[in-house]
């Protein structure tokens, strides 16, 4: 036995491995419990301690601690917290008795239905929901059948609880006294879960396990990381300048001054960006402005932004659309002819930044026997795989740590940043930090795409809408990111979102896309998704249509047939709006809803346009079913963030293109909601035992169709674009 | 050489006087809770106290402090103003990705030294330059209203 793990390692698929040695754990480990005893707050680690691959999910370690290597990714959404206190409900421990970190990727925790390991789509705690719980109890029945044997009494004589396991006839021990016996145990294949009404910690808010770490300044993101092994030499800082326009090539570059500059290291270059590295950010900033840099800028170095929306106008003529989705065997023609009155209305949605608070950052060693990379991934598998093909090394040689993220909002879905990063780090002989100034964030994002979007809305003689044609035209995110999801026909399935579950019955719905690539900048996950796109052109017009019917829009909508679950969050977010009363003078009120990540969202916004011509945002009330609440004031959290991040863009941001190039450089160019701008935000949440269903970004979803209906309501008419302050002017 | 007092030590740095105080923080001294998010005091992320006011270290060089005292995220220790303002924090919870917040706490520390009980304006006025793309800015308020001792939330 000596030579065994003396832990429990537990997979994602279920099962127990029989450990060998695992020194590098070992010692991780005893970090862990050194850092644990001098702060008794519990928290995650998400410092690099996790460096072998083990498969390991569950671990639970000879001094009974907790460990869960947890695959999604944090990047502010709380599911590290939600996740664990999944597992400390079927474990039976105490939230604090678990140590959350990040796992390494691994094919093994791709789930049922997934192409790769994802954190999108406000899926986290929805996925893992079920196998999360079942693993947790799985584990726990196992170490309760291993205590019944070890006190030769009956599997019922026992109970589990605080991760100590009790005999009816008062024997007692920790879990860890039962590692090695369950591995003789067969595994069940499932175990009951527990009922609500039994859980001690599932639907009661707990804080976070990262806050200690957050607010003490003790998280580790990419760019903090420290190597304190002495063998390794200093991580230098390589400040990267890429080339700004899309496609575009480095020509001609001459670093001689730049080079000159105490503290240079070196500077290399790849085919369309330059990385300066030198001993810290400053040194390299300094040098940057010495270097004469040539750009190729290729064939996109006239778009404007101008030439892009008239790219869009042009192709929403040509005519050469494809049906995406249709709920009728009709033709849309004909249904459209059967109404009473056909309304039009043509979108416009703007390029859209993420700017995340922390830019791109990345940071590498790379030796003879592995590669080892501190950053943040989505996909954090297919950016492991994508680093050893291109090092031509086994991915076994490849350790991807996910470290926290200072916001992604669908950035970090693509990874371009992090190969790059590689492809300077195997240049160098030393660990190299790779960082972008926020100007070079801003420039290289992958922006939320333009879109346009034509209606035709048909009602009946009551004003209720029967009959909708809807044509998007614009780029396709999910082309660009992996085209094997595309349907059969080309469409790309993340423009439904949205559309294919909306809460309400519409008899004909009929969505057509254009697909119309712009060369010019790179297509991006945007908060929400096409989700974000299509609920403000279809709430919108639904307010439009509800205007012209003279009805009250939450009234117009009950007419529209919505399913209960709609119903109880209209309902919900009326009564606590005050929804009967008229909103006070001069405040202009707006009402919008999604159904969509499996969730439903009711949203009111309450603004007012100041004689300056400034609007002003009141108050934002939000009733939402998320099904089982896991974690209640973490998702009223995700929605108040998710709000504030829609209604900044929705009120303010609009990329500008000039020469080809990402006009926006900063924050002093890209305006965002500061704390004097913010609404105040009530969240109600739905009681609710039906299966957890999506978060994080419905907030965004609604943000925009709601403060346009608002705002139409002050100025009088119909807000058909995005920004909204355009209208002001 | 420059020589500087961080977190009440006294350090000598072989840097030059023109480099922000945020890259001798974050490359030189290790002290990488202090963060980057524009650059050009823009953001608030890089918030330290100079002598007790709130600074943004990414636009402050090294050559003009002299012997101030620079406090970071990190040197909070002995200030019974900042534990109030961390118990806050744990209470309301306006941690999410957490990029902004050693930022968003040196500010609401330095509130709080200027004025025992500030005024939601007073709150507002403080913190307006400082940036939260997660969008915490009601739960950051309400945090530093409870480290005064305000039970009324928003
Ligand atoms: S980094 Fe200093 S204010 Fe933004
Ligand atoms: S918590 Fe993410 S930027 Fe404030």
């Amino acid at each position: 036995m000596s030579n065994l793990s003396r832990r429990a390692f537990f997979t994602k698929t279920g099962a127990l491995i029989l450990g060998v040695s695992l020194p590098i754990l070992a010692k991780a480990q005893d970090k862990i419990v050194t850092s644990k005893s001098e702060d008794n707050s519990h928290h995650s680690v998400n410092t690099p301690t996790n460096n072998e691959y083990h498969n390991a999910y569950i671990e639970i370690t000879s001094n009974n601690q907790i460990l869960f290597h947890i695959p999604d990714i944090e990047f502010g959404q709380g599911i590290y917290t939600a996740a664990a206190m999944l597992l400390a409900e079927e474990l039976e421990v105490e939230l604090s008795a678990i140590k959350v970190d990040a796992a390494l990727p691994n094919p093994e925790y791709i789930l049922k239905g997934e192409v790769t390991e994802v954190t999108w789509g406000s899926g986290s705690t929805q996925k893992d929901w079920f196998p999360l719980q079942q693993s947790a109890a799985i584990l726990r029945t196992m170490l309760l059948q291993a205590a019944a044997q070890s006190w030769k009494i009956d599997i019922n004589q026992c109970h589990a609880k605080a991760g100590q396991i009790y005999g009816q006839n008062g024997q007692q021990a920790p879990y860890a006294q039962f590692l090695h016996d369950i591995y003789n145990l067969s595994i069940p294949k499932e175990v009951p879960l527990k009922k609500t009404e039994d859980y001690r910690l599932i639907g009661k808010s707990q804080p976070r396990v990262d806050t200690s770490e957050k607010i003490k300044g003790k998280a580790i993101y990419a760019t903090d990381i420290h190597l304190e092994d002495p063998s390794v030499p200093a991580i230098r800082t390589g400040l990267m300048i890429a080339c700004p326009v899309v496609g575009g090539k480095l020509a001609h570059l001459d670093d001689k001054n730049a080079k000159q500059i105490q503290g240079v290291i070196d500077i290399v270059s790849l085919e369309n960006i330059v990385c300066i590295i030198a001993e810290n950010f400053w040194i390299a900033s300094k040098a940057a402005k010495q270097l004469v840099i040539e750009w190729d800028y290729g064939s996109q170095s006239a778009a404007t932004t101008d030439s892009i929306y008239k790219q869009l106008d042009q192709a929403a003529d040509e005519q050469q659309a494809i049906i995406g989705y249709n709920n009728s065997s009709e033709k849309i023609e004909v249904s459209l002819n059967a109404t009473s009155h056909i309304y039009n209305g043509t979108y416009k949605q703007p390029m859209l930044l993420h700017a995340a608070l922390e830019p791109l950052s990345c940071t590498i060693f790379i030796n003879e026997t592995k590669c080892e990379i501190w950053s943040c991934s989505q996909t954090p598998l297919w950016t492991r795989d994508k680093v050893a093909a291109l090092l031509k090394r086994d991915t076994k040689e490849i350790y991807f740590h996910n470290v926290f993220v200072g916001g992604s909002f669908g950035r970090r879905l693509n990874d371009e940043y992090i190969l790059q990063a590689v492809q300077f780090a195997q240049k160098v002989s030393y660990p190299l930090k790779c960082v972008w100034s926020r100007e070079e964030d801003f420039v290289q994002d992958h922006v939320r795409p333009p879109y346009l979007d034509q209606i035709e809305a048909g009602v009946d003689a009551d004003g209720l809408i029967t009959a909708v044609k809807h044509h998007i035209i614009g780029p396709s995110v999910t082309a660009f990111w992996d085209k094997s999801l595309l349907s059969k026909e080309g469409m790309d399935p993340d423009l439904l979102l949205g559309i294919d579950t909306l809460p309400y019955q519409i008899p004909h719905y009929q969505l057509n896309y254009t697909n119309c690539d712009i060369q010019s900048i790179i297509p991006g996950w945007w908060q929400g998704n096409g989700a974000t796109r299509n609920i403000f052109v279809v709430e919108s017009t639904i307010n439009k249509c509800a205007k012209k019917a003279k009805k009250d829009p939450i009234e117009y909508r009950k007419l529209l047939k919505p399913d209960a679950r709609a119903i109880a969050v209209i309902d919900m977010v009326a009564q606590h709006a005050q929804w009967e009363q008229q909103p006070p003078k001069d405040i202009g009120r707006g009402f919008a809803m999604a159904h969509v990540f499996g969730s439903y969202i009711a949203m009111v916004v309450e603004a007012e346009i100041t004689a300056m011509s400034v609007v002003r945002l009141h108050r934002v009330i939000v009733a939402l079913d998320c099904g089982l609440a896991v974690n209640p004031d973490q998702i009223s959290a995700q929605i108040e963030s998710s709000a504030i991040y829609g209604l900044g863009a929705a009120l303010y941001n609009e990329v500008q293109i000039q020469n080809g190039q990402i006009v926006q450089r900063n924050f002093n160019q890209y305006r965002v909601l500061h704390m004097n701008e913010v609404p105040q935000i009530e969240v109600h949440i739905i009681k609710s035992n039906e299966h957890p269903s999506g978060v994080g970004e419905l907030g965004t979803i609604v943000s925009a169709p709601a403060l346009a209906d608002a705002l139409g309501s002050i100025l009088n008419k119909n807000l058909y674009s995005l920004p909204l302050n355009k209208y002001l002017t | 050489m420059v020589e500087l007092n961080i977190n009440n030590k006294i350090v000598r740095l072989d840097v030059s006087d023109d480099m922000p105080l945020l890259w001798v923080l974050r490359d030189v001294m290790g002290l990488t809770g202090t963060k980057y998010g524009c650059g050009i005091g823009e953001c608030g992320a890089c918030t330290v106290h100079l002598d007790g006011k709130p600074v943004r270290s990414c636009s402050l060089p090294v050559g003009s402090i002299g012997n101030q005292s620079i406090i970071t995220i990190e040197g909070l220790d002995n200030d019974p103003i900042a534990q109030k303002i961390l118990d806050g924090w744990v209470e309301k919870q306006p941690t999410q990705c957490g990029y902004c917040q050693p930022g968003q706490i040196m500010a609401a520390i330095a509130l709080l030294h200027e004025k025992e009980k500030p005024s939601k304006e007073e709150i507002n006025r403080a913190l307006s330059g400082h940036v939260c793309r997660c969008g915490m800015y009601q739960r950051i308020r309400n945090a530093i209203k409870v480290a005064v001792g305000s039970t009324e939330d928003e």
